[in-house]
């Protein structure tokens, strides 16, 4: 009931019509970089960033919000006709996705994608709305020792999930934590790092970094080569799945919202994850798995429900503990910051405007999705059809004016140049960006928390053992660097001639 | 030759080294008094551990037959670096020139020189860009773009 008068409250703030308007905007704008292939949730919120200063809390989240969800719906669209993913989460539509597409199918696939990223999408907002509000009351129990440790085990789950190897995930974990320490220290007051630069006491900027790691270099990447693109070009009819595709999807959209909201708690999870697990799932419990990569419509269904259950779920990480598990949510804390809004265990009751504002919003968002993605299929696709030549100088200004504009500086751009190129090598020497992203956010928190816990202790590094939630934490983190390796000793130990032992 | 992860990791050494060198000046204190210099100097040392870490198993790879990949191989490598002088060039003349002379400038430059378009969609595409972002964010957005030689 306590619930219901809530979301009721946050209803009345969504139902105001310039947050309604910033909602439809938000999903808008989100379903527009899904469908662009180069532009990312990351970028476009960075991006959008600096505009909305100019509005509430409220409605500034409620639509950077709307761009995350809308561009996870987006995404599939490329993936389906294009065979080019508009988003990383969306990879796996585009194995039966795209196959569908050939075979005259890319209505129902379209569509399955859609009603099932709004049914995965609302379940997901009903799982956050139950379980967000119980666990900030557990983190109201974190002291310095435990953000430490749930920090740790946080960066150390996203190098844990990431591609390229562990080893290399977590040095680009330590070179974020490097970057996160330039500036003023905290604690001490002193400058750290900042070769004399003004702009560099406050920090290096989240946004032109990111914009660089995350929309610079994906542009260099896709200069470099071929920048033609076929697009399919047969006429898109019969959106609304058959009631054979129904009984067909039905089940698999229901597994993959139940497995993308549990994985996208997780930091580091998110959408990639849950799609290939919700792919892999899907094809092991199937009857016919010899049908999967060759147009088979759960391949749609549970991953496109995966990745939207997952995109609401990253909210609980960043809403309750105030630790963002992916680099989407990292700008979302950057965002709740700059508008003097501390996220964490405090947020639901010290702003229960924002939060069930928000939940009412995600409600609504994806209604406002099904009603846009189905209708205006046709108009996505001719946004599709604009050359890459043409377009990526666009990309380059929105986010030239986004780093631009956040501080007026030139230095900022400057950063993201830098940031871009380095993102390049990054990418052409299999180094994620995420886990440094992560890093950087979390770094200054991390760093306090260390030294605020060793200070209460007199350096007494046992803190982070004796305290139960601590304890556990670190040991998840000790685990979860320990577990890649037994295979490798195990094939070691296997791969010495019994003689030898 | 050494092989792409080898290389890497080599280079990421040198960042660990360079941190604790110039963390040392900041003061990095004592496990119960960690000073300013405190965790840029051991991110360092731990940055040296991950990349002999991530050596080591450049290493065994090699062994198993990884050898150096040309990451730039059959690609057009030269484009990013086209990119990147059109952009740090527009961060240069930015606050002189303004936005709109800039912005156009560089998209201009950049439509015609990474797939080279005809004169005309260049011509366009830069003022309608130019123009499109500057009344989405100048007007509608709010945001202060210089005004430089055009004075709006």
């Amino acid at each position: 009931m306590e619930y219901f008068a809530h979301l009721m409250n946050g209803f009345s703030v969504v139902f105001e019509p310039t947050t309604l308007l910033f909602c439809f905007l938000g999903v808008l704008i989100g379903t527009l970089v899904g469908v662009l292939p180069g532009l990312g949730p990351v970028a476009s919120i960075s991006l959008l960033l600096p505009a909305t200063l100019a509005v509430s809390p409220v409605i500034a989240i409620i639509m950077l919000a709307g761009i995350y969800y809308g561009a996870m719906y987006g995404g599939s669209t490329t993936s389906i006709l294009l065979n080019i993913p508009g988003e990383a989460a969306s990879v796996i539509t585009c194995l039966d996705g795209y196959k569908m597409a050939r075979q005259g199918r890319a209505g129902p696939a379209l569509g399955i994608s859609a009603f099932g990223s709004f049914i995965a999408g609302t379940l997901a907002v009903i799982g956050m709305m139950l379980i967000a509000p119980p666990l900030a009351e557990l983190a109201l129990k974190f002291g310095p020792p435990e953000y430490f440790s749930l920090i740790l085990c946080g960066l150390t789950l996203v190098t844990f999930l990431a591609k390229g190897g562990m080893w290399k995930a977590l040095l680009m974990a330590a070179i974020g934590l490097f970057l996160g320490s330039i500036g003023t220290d905290t604690l001490m007051g002193a400058t750290r790092f900042t070769l004399d630069i003004p702009e560099l006491s406050d920090g290096i900027g989240l946004v032109p970094v990111i914009m660089g790691l995350f929309g610079i270099s994906e542009v260099f990447l896709n200069v470099e080569q071929s920048m033609d693109r076929s697009i399919f070009k047969a006429k898109i009819q019969n959106i609304l799945p058959t009631l054979k595709d129904w009984a067909d999807s039905i089940f698999p959209i229901i597994r993959g919202s139940v497995l993308g909201f549990f994985i996208g708690i997780l930091p580091g999870g998110g959408g990639i994850l849950s799609t290939f697990t919700s792919y892999a799932v899907e094809k092991k419990i199937s009857k016919h798995p010899e049908n999967f990569g060759e147009g088979a419509i759960q391949g749609v269904a549970g991953p496109e429900s995966a990745n939207n259950a997952a995109s609401t779920a990253t909210f609980i990480p960043l809403l309750t503990l105030g630790i963002p598990p992916n680099a989407t949510m990292a700008i979302m804390f950057g965002a709740l910051m700059m508008h003097g809004i501390q996220p964490g265990p405090l947020l639901i009751t010290e702003h229960p405007q924002m939060f069930w504002g928000l939940i009412a919003s995600m409600y609504l968002g994806n209604l406002m999705l099904l009603t846009l993605n189905l209708p205006l299929i046709g108009l996505w696709v001719k946004v599709l059809r604009v050359p890459y030549p043409i377009l990526f100088p666009l990309i380059l200004m929105f986010c030239l004016i986004g780093s631009y504009s956040l501080n007026n500086s030139i230095f900022e751009v400057l950063i993201m140049i830098v940031f871009g190129f380095i993102g390049y090598l990054m990418k052409k020497f299999n180094f994620e960006a995420a886990p440094l992203v992560l890093a950087l956010v979390l770094g200054p928190r991390f760093e306090t928390a260390l030294r605020r816990s060793l200070l209460l202790q007199h350096g007494d590094l046992t803190i982070f053992f004796t305290r139960p939630i601590s304890a556990i934490l670190f040991a998840i983190a000790v685990v979860l660097i320990v577990l890649p390796l037994i295979p490798k000793i195990r094939k070691k130990v296997a791969s010495v001639p019994k003689e030898a032992i | 030759m050494l092989n792409n992860d080898q290389i890497s990791s080599a280079i990421l050494f040198s960042v660990g080294v360079l941190i604790m060198i110039f963390s040392i000046p900041y003061e990095i204190g004592k496990v119960n008094a960690p000073s300013t210099g405190f965790l840029p100097f051991y991110t360092g040392v731990t940055i040296c551990l991950l990349s002999i870490l991530v050596f080591l198993e450049g290493s065994a790879r090699r062994r198993e037959g990884t050898k150096w990949e040309n990451p730039f191989k059959k690609l057009r490598w030269d484009k990013p670096l086209v990119v990147t002088a059109g952009l740090v060039t527009f961060a240069l003349i930015l606050n002189h020139l303004g936005f709109i002379l800039s912005s156009a400038l560089m998209v201009g430059f950049l439509l015609r020189c990474i797939q080279p378009q005809k004169w005309s969609v260049v011509f366009a595409g830069a003022v309608l860009t130019s123009l499109f972002t500057y009344i989405v964010f100048q007007t509608w957005l709010g945001a202060q773009l210089p005004a430089g030689i055009l004075s709006f």
